[in-house]
C-alpha cells in the first residue's frame, strides 16, 4: 500500500483545513473588542467609589460606632480577668484567626508628644495615640460596620480602610499634633488590634478616631 | 505480563504499599480521615500538585528538572485572572481586548506553554543545565507575577470560572475531572507514542539516542514545554478554586512535584519511571498532607516529616537501581 504524494497533500491539506477552523473557532469565543473610551464609561458606572462611600458613612454610622465603645480601662480589667471572653464580647474580627479589633475610649493626660505618637497616662496604664502611622485595617474592622461577603474584590474592601486612614491623616491628626502638648488632657475614641495569644497590654496602640484636647 | 511488570515497577508496589499503610494508620489515628468529604477534599487538593507532578515526570524521565513550575503556576493563573476580570487596553488604539474564559484560560496555557519552551531552548541551544535554566525562569516568573499583579491579588472572577476550581461534575469534582484528563493524556503520550519512547530514550542514554537519529533538542523543548503548559492547568486550578489569583502562589510547589515524581519510583537520573507513579506519590504526599493536619501536627515537624518521606523515597530508589 503506497500512498500517493497527491493523497499526502490532501491529507495535510485537511488536517491544516480542520486546524484553522479550530483556531478561528477558538478565538472567536475567546475576545471581544470594544472600543477603549466605550469601555472606561462602562467601568465609571460600575467602579467602587471608596471615599464617597466612607464620606457616607463617616458623620453617622461610623461616628455612631465609634462613640459606642468600651472604656479602654474596663477593658484592660477584663482582659486581666479572662482573655477569651473579652475577644468573643468586644472584639470584631473578619474570621477565624487571634487576631481582634476593639472600639476603645477613654481619657488621660499627656506624658511624652513624640515624633510618631503621643503617650497618655490613662488610670494606671500607658496608651499610644498613634498619629505618623495610621496603616492597617483597625478602624475599618473595629467598627463592624463593613462585611467582606458585600465586597466581590477584595481591593475594593481595602480601599475602604485606605480611604478611612487617609481621612483621620488629613482631619483628626494635623490639629491634634498642631496644638497637643504635655500636661494636656486627651478624650480619645479610636481602635486597636490585639493578638488573643500574644496579648501585650503593657501600651496598648490606638488608632484614633475622635481625639480632644482640654487643658 | 511483560508489559505490566514494565509498567509497575518494584518502586510503584513500595508506594502503594506506603499508601495502604499510611491510609490504615490515619484511619486508626484520626476520626474524620476514613469519610467522604474528607477523600473529595484530599482529592481536590492534589489535582494540583498531579498536573505539575505529570509535566516534572516528563521533564525528569529526560534526566532534567524543572523548578520553575511553581512560579509558572503563579504567574498564568495571574494572567488568566487579569485577563478575564480586567481584559488588554490600547490606549493609542483606543482598543480594548475583553477575554471570555475561554480566552482567558487559552492565554494563561499559552503563556505556561511559552515560558517551558524558553526553558527547554535555554537548555537545549544554550546547553545550559537545566537546574540554573529553570531557577533562572524560577525568579523571573515570579518577577513577571509580581509587574502583574503589582503585588495585589487578582478576585472577583465569576461563576463560571470558579466552577473549574469548586464545581462538580457527575459527582466528582472539577480538579478530579481536568487532572484526571491530564494523567491520561500523559499516560497514552509515554507508553503509546513514539514521542514518549524518545523520552525514556533520551533520559535512558542521551548519547545512544542522539546516534540512534532522535531529535534530542526538539523533544526536550516540547517536554519543557508541556511542562510549563501543565504548570499553567494548575495555574488556573488554583485561580478557580480560590477565586482569586495571588501573586505568592505556587511557592515551593516544585518541591512538592518533585517529591512526587521521586516517591512515585522516577529516578532522577532519567530514562526510569510512570505517570502513575507519579500519581500514586502525589497522593502520598497530600495524604501525608492531609493526615498531618487532621493529627493537629506543628506545621513546622510537618515539613521535617515531608522532608524525611522525600529522603527515604530517594534511599529506597538508590537501593532498587543497585539490586537491578
Amino acid at each position: 500500500m503506497i500512498t500517493k504524494p497527491t493523497e499526502v497533500m490532501n491529507n495535510k491539506a485537511i488536517k491544516y483545513g480542520i486546524g484553522v477552523v479550530a483556531l478561528a473557532l477558538v478565538g472567536y469565543n475567546s475576545i471581544y473588542i470594544q472600543p477603549l473610551d466605550q469601555k472606561l464609561a462602562e467601568n465609571q458606572q460600575t467602579v467602587f467609589n471608596a471615599k464617597a462611600y466612607v464620606d457616607g458613612i463617616w458623620n453617622q454610622d461610623l461616628a455612631k460606632a465609634y462613640q459606642d465603645c468600651t472604656d479602654i480601662l474596663q477593658l484592660i480589667d477584663s482582659f486581666n480577668q479572662d482573655v477569651n471572653s473579652t475577644f468573643e464580647k468586644n472584639s470584631h474580627a473578619l474570621g477565624i484567626g487571634n487576631i481582634g479589633y476593639f472600639r476603645v475610649k477613654g481619657e488621660g493626660i499627656v506624658i511624652a508628644v513624640n515624633e510618631n505618637n503621643v503617650l497618655l497616662q490613662v488610670g494606671s496604664s500607658r496608651i499610644e495615640i498613634e498619629t505618623e502611622f495610621i496603616f492597617g485595617n483597625a478602624l475599618r474592622d473595629a467598627s463592624g460596620l463593613v462585611k467582606i461577603n458585600d465586597y466581590e474584590d477584595t481591593a475594593d474592601f481595602n480601599s475602604i480602610s485606605e480611604a478611612m486612614n487617609d481621612r483621620i491623616r488629613q482631619e483628626v491628626i494635623p490639629s491634634f499634633r498642631s496644638k497637643v502638648k504635655e500636661g494636656d488632657s486627651v478624650k480619645f475614641e479610636g481602635a486597636i488590634e490585639l493578638n488573643k495569644v500574644h496579648l501585650n497590654l503593657d501600651q496598648l496602640e490606638v488608632i484614633p478616631f475622635t481625639l480632644q484636647i482640654s487643658s | 505480563m511483560i508489559s505490566l511488570k514494565k509498567n509497575f515497577n518494584i518502586a510503584q508496589f513500595q508506594s502503594l504499599i506506603a499508601l495502604f499503610v499510611l491510609c490504615l494508620a490515619l484511619a486508626l489515628l484520626t476520626d474524620n480521615f476514613m469519610t467522604t468529604d474528607n477523600f473529595w477534599n484530599v482529592m481536590r487538593q492534589i489535582s494540583v500538585n498531579v498536573c505539575i507532578s505529570v509535566g516534572m515526570t516528563l521533564v525528569v524521565l529526560t534526566a532534567g528538572i524543572d523548578l520553575s513550575v511553581g512560579s509558572i503556576l503563579a504567574f498564568c493563573g495571574a494572567v488568566t485572572a487579569g485577563l478575564l476580570k480586567n481584559g488588554l487596553s490600547i490606549p493609542s488604539l483606543n482598543l480594548f481586548i475583553g477575554f471570555t474564559v475561554l480566552g482567558a484560560i487559552v492565554a494563561g496555557f499559552l503563556i505556561g506553554g511559552g515560558l517551558g519552551f524558553v526553558n527547554g531552548y535555554a537548555v537545549t541551544k544554550f546547553k545550559v543545565p537545566p537546574f540554573v535554566a529553570t531557577l533562572a525562569m524560577l525568579t523571573m516568573a515570579r518577577g513577571f507575577t509580581m509587574l502583574w499583579t503589582k503585588g495585589h491579588p487578582i478576585t472577583g472572577l465569576g461563576d463560571s470560572f470558579g466552577f473549574l476550581g469548586t464545581g462538580w461534575f457527575l459527582g466528582i469534582p472539577m480538579p478530579v475531572w481536568i487532572s484526571g484528563l491530564v494523567v491520561i493524556t500523559a499516560v497514552i503520550l509515554t507508553s503509546k507514542t513514539r514521542f514518549g519512547r524518545y523520552i525514556y530514550a533520551i533520559g535512558g542514554n542521551e548519547n545512544a539516542s542522539r546516534l540512534s537519529g532522535i531529535p534530542i533538542n526538539k523533544v526536550k523543548i516540547w517536554v519543557y514545554s508541556i511542562a510549563g503548559l501543565l504548570a499553567a492547568v494548575g495555574g488556573v486550578l488554583v485561580t478557580a478554586r480560590l477565586d482569586s489569583a495571588q501573586p505568592n502562589a505556587g511557592i515551593s510547589y516544585e518541591l512538592d512535584a518533585i517529591a512526587a515524581v521521586v516517591i512515585g519510583g522516577t529516578s532522577l537520573s532519567g530514562g526510569r519511571g510512570t505517570i502513575w507513579g507519579t500519581v500514586l506519590g502525589a497522593i502520598i504526599i497530600g495524604v501525608l498532607n492531609n493526615g498531618l493536619i487532621l493529627m493537629n501536627v506543628s506545621p513546622f515537624w510537618q515539613q521535617v516529616i515531608k522532608g524525611m518521606v522525600i529522603l527515604l523515597a530517594v534511599i529506597i530508589d538508590k537501593s532498587n537501581q543497585k539490586s537491578e
